[in-house]
């Protein structure tokens, strides 16, 4: 049961939100769908959540058009929004059981299911107390809870771990990797955080501006930027003189300063470093350390538009 | 459904500040400017009876409980309404009785009803008494009981509007006034959920759940209209209890506001459809019911407005018709025909802003 996202566009008055997009997901892989605020990762998902209908274009599930049928994707699809999507007033077992409720669970199956997912969840000795008074991230594990009860085969995540401290993210992501390896949910994780997207993410989807700009498995991606290497140099004190230099050196692009560290990318086939010694012994600056640095998929949004993901 | 409705009363449960607090201030309200506050009404007696007469009249007009009947001169009594000392002078005669109103006495239709009523059992004791009076082991009263359980003729009132008099109970307008205003709070309440739950992705839950749309806008629906009806009945319940008089048409109050609670309902998805947030929500609301109140009449009775545009604007307002039709059940004792015309305004705006909010929302779902 694959869904296959086939040329999805959706215009808000004269904006194209989502610009043609073409993706798919396979069962029982993680893909990522990486891009900065406002790049249309949310517009995307809310069509292949079957939430608003898009301007051209369909998802597939089974090569079935779920713009025209919803209930077969909704029945095997959970989605975990941005927003927190819970009734603080209520406890976490009272939500779980509403939210389980709608889906029509019967209510022996509901109850075993409640306590597996507060155990994936972690919530298991907070599930009577009232939502309110949870932590942002008991709040966030809880989101995912809500979304987990109906044992769905695909799980959409919108930017599940916006606002949260690094132990709950942590948590979240382990969360989301045990779900995939031991339950084999195929998972849609959005995020504009690369690093979340590069550690769980088995194939990426760059987004920008409502178009996908770049895809494929992280080496693919990176693969892009093969043609340079990243070198980041550490100088003994700060060198304006130095700096000068570098950047009139026609060979170096992408160059960073931040005071004594300096970052750069050079062409792989080129010996940058005779040359570097030769330039920081001529302005009278002496080189700490010399790294030469994988590419990162923030250097692949860079090369590809201009700019940093969280711009 | 069901499990939407349970979880709404819960929620309710757990926060019921806003419900209670809106229910005593239309009890606090409702009583202080329609009941609490009213000493008893001065009304001036002047009498061409003799004093024997006189007395025994005064004893059956002081059985009713709101108005303070005092004996004076006729002269006096009537200098008393002229200086604006009492807005009533009665002016008690053989088989019959003059009132001198003052032209801002507005229940005169009614207190001629009550004088008519105690005339009329007063004469006929009167006239059972003479035609007895050899007879000392007749009692009158016994005779009276009698003749009114079974009476030659069954004579009903089904309506003394029709005179052309304003009918009005200061009481009870106060009490519906208030009630139908202040629900409207409450089933904004309901509706602000809505409102909330659609900013924060539990509705979309909602929509890819196994439940039907249809099934979670009727679940919203039922349970905005039950929150008011409850806050309607208990208000209603302890006036009852309390002692209002409602004529006898104190269940037909809560079957008659019904369709004016489904047409706020309506009312209030309309707005949640145009405001989207909910502090835009709130403010229209705040911003639209006082002045629906206003042009309504729950603040005071449309009969004593005189401005045609706000007599005009008074159509527009739910509470207009939601009070005629309390009135209709209550004071105006009307028949189903006269209900009909509120009813189906009331009906007709539900259909219509009910229609319009949903498609609303709908259309901006899809956005």
């Amino acid at each position: 049961m694959m869904i296959e996202v086939v040329n999805l566009t959706k215009k808000f008055k004269k904006v194209n939100a989502v610009d043609q997009v073409n993706l798919y997901i396979e069962p029982g892989e993680i893909v990522g769908l990486l891009g900065p605020n406002g790049a249309g990762k949310s517009t995307t998902i809310a069509m292949l959540s079957t939430l608003i209908p898009p301007t051209a274009g369909d998802v597939f599930l089974n090569q079935q058009s779920i713009i025209k049928n919803p209930v077969a994707l909704r029945k095997i699809l959970g989605v975990v929004p941005q927003e927190i999507a819970l009734y603080g007033e209520l406890t976490a077992q009272e939500n779980l059981k509403f939210f389980g409720s709608i889906h029509k669970m019967p209510k022996k199956k509901l109850e075993e299911r409640m306590e597996v997912v507060l155990e994936q969840i972690g919530l298991q000795n907070e599930s009577k107390k009232k939502v309110k008074h949870y932590s942002g991230g008991m709040k966030r594990r809880l989101n995912i809870g809500v979304a987990l009860l109906h044992e769905p085969k695909y799980l959409i995540m919108d930017e599940p771990t916006v606002g949260i401290d690094p132990q709950s993210r942590n948590h979240i992501l382990e969360t989301v990797k045990r779900l995939n390896e031991e339950f084999h949910t195929a998972i849609i994780y959005t995020s504009h955080y690369m690093e979340e997207v590069e550690y769980i993410a088995k194939r990426i989807y760059i987004m920008d501006k409502g178009k996908i700009i770049a895809s494929g498995t992280k080496d693919e991606i990176k693969s892009i930027l093969s043609s340079e290497n990243t070198i980041l140099i550490k100088l003994e004190r700060q060198s304006k003189e130095f700096v000068n230099v570098l950047l009139q050196e026609p060979t170096l692009s992408n160059i960073n300063v931040n005071e004594t560290e300096i970052s750069f990318t050079v062409s792989k086939d080129m010996n940058f470093l005779p040359t570097l010694l030769t330039l920081s012994n001529n302005s009278g600056v002496r080189l700490k350390s010399f790294q030469v640095e994988e590419p990162s998929l923030e250097d692949v949004f860079l090369h590809l538009t201009g700019r940093a993901l969280r711009n | 459904m069901i499990d939407i409705l349970k979880t709404k009363f819960l929620l309710l449960l757990r926060k019921p500040a806003g419900f209670i607090i809106i229910t005593i201030i239309i009890c606090t309200f409702a009583y202080i400017l329609g009941l609490g506050q009213q000493s008893k009404m001065p009304i001036a007696v002047y009498s061409d009876l003799d004093q024997e007469q006189t007395e025994a009249f005064l004893l059956e007009l002081k059985e009713i409980p709101e108005i303070d009947f005092t004996l004076y001169d006729e002269e006096e009594a009537i200098e008393m309404v002229k200086d604006g000392n009492t807005d009533v002078a009665v002016h008690l005669m053989e088989k019959k009785f003059e009132l001198i109103i003052s032209p801002s006495y507005l229940d005169a239709a009614l207190l001629k009803n009550q004088l008519n009523r105690i005339y009329g059992e007063f004469t006929q004791q009167q006239a059972i008494i003479e035609a007895y009076d050899d007879n000392p082991s007749i009692n009158v009263e016994e005779i009276i009981e009698s003749a009114d359980a079974q009476p030659s003729f069954q004579i009903q009132y089904l309506n003394f509007s029709n005179d052309g008099d304003f009918v009005w109970n200061p009481k009870l307008h106060s009490l519906f006034g208030f009630t139908l205003f202040m629900v409207i709070y409450t089933v904004a309440n309901g509706v602000a959920h809505i409102v909330m739950e659609r900013r924060t992705f539990i509705w979309d839950r909602l929509r890819i759940s196994a439940i039907g749309k249809t099934e979670v806008y009727l679940a919203n629906v039922i349970y905005c209209f039950l929150i008011g009806y409850l806050q309607v009945v208990l208000v209603l319940s302890i006036f009852y209890v309390g002692g209002v008089d409602f004529y006898g048409g104190f269940g037909k109050t809560l079957l008659v506001v019904i369709p004016y609670l489904l047409c706020i309902v309506a009312l209030a998805f309309f707005i949640a459809s145009v405001a989207g947030t909910s502090g835009r929500f709130n403010a229209y609301i705040s911003v639209l019911a006082v002045p629906l109140a206003m042009l309504g009449g729950a603040y005071w009775p449309l009969e004593i407005v005189s401005s045609k545009a706000i007599l005009a604007l008074s159509y527009v307002s739910p509470i207009t018709y939601g009070l005629d039709l309390l009135n209709g059940v209550t004071i105006h004792s009307s028949s189903m025909n006269e209900l009909v015309q509120p009813l189906g305004v009331l009906l007709f705006m539900t259909i219509i802003f009910m229609g319009i909010g949903i498609n609303v929302m709908e259309k901006k779902e899809q956005l």
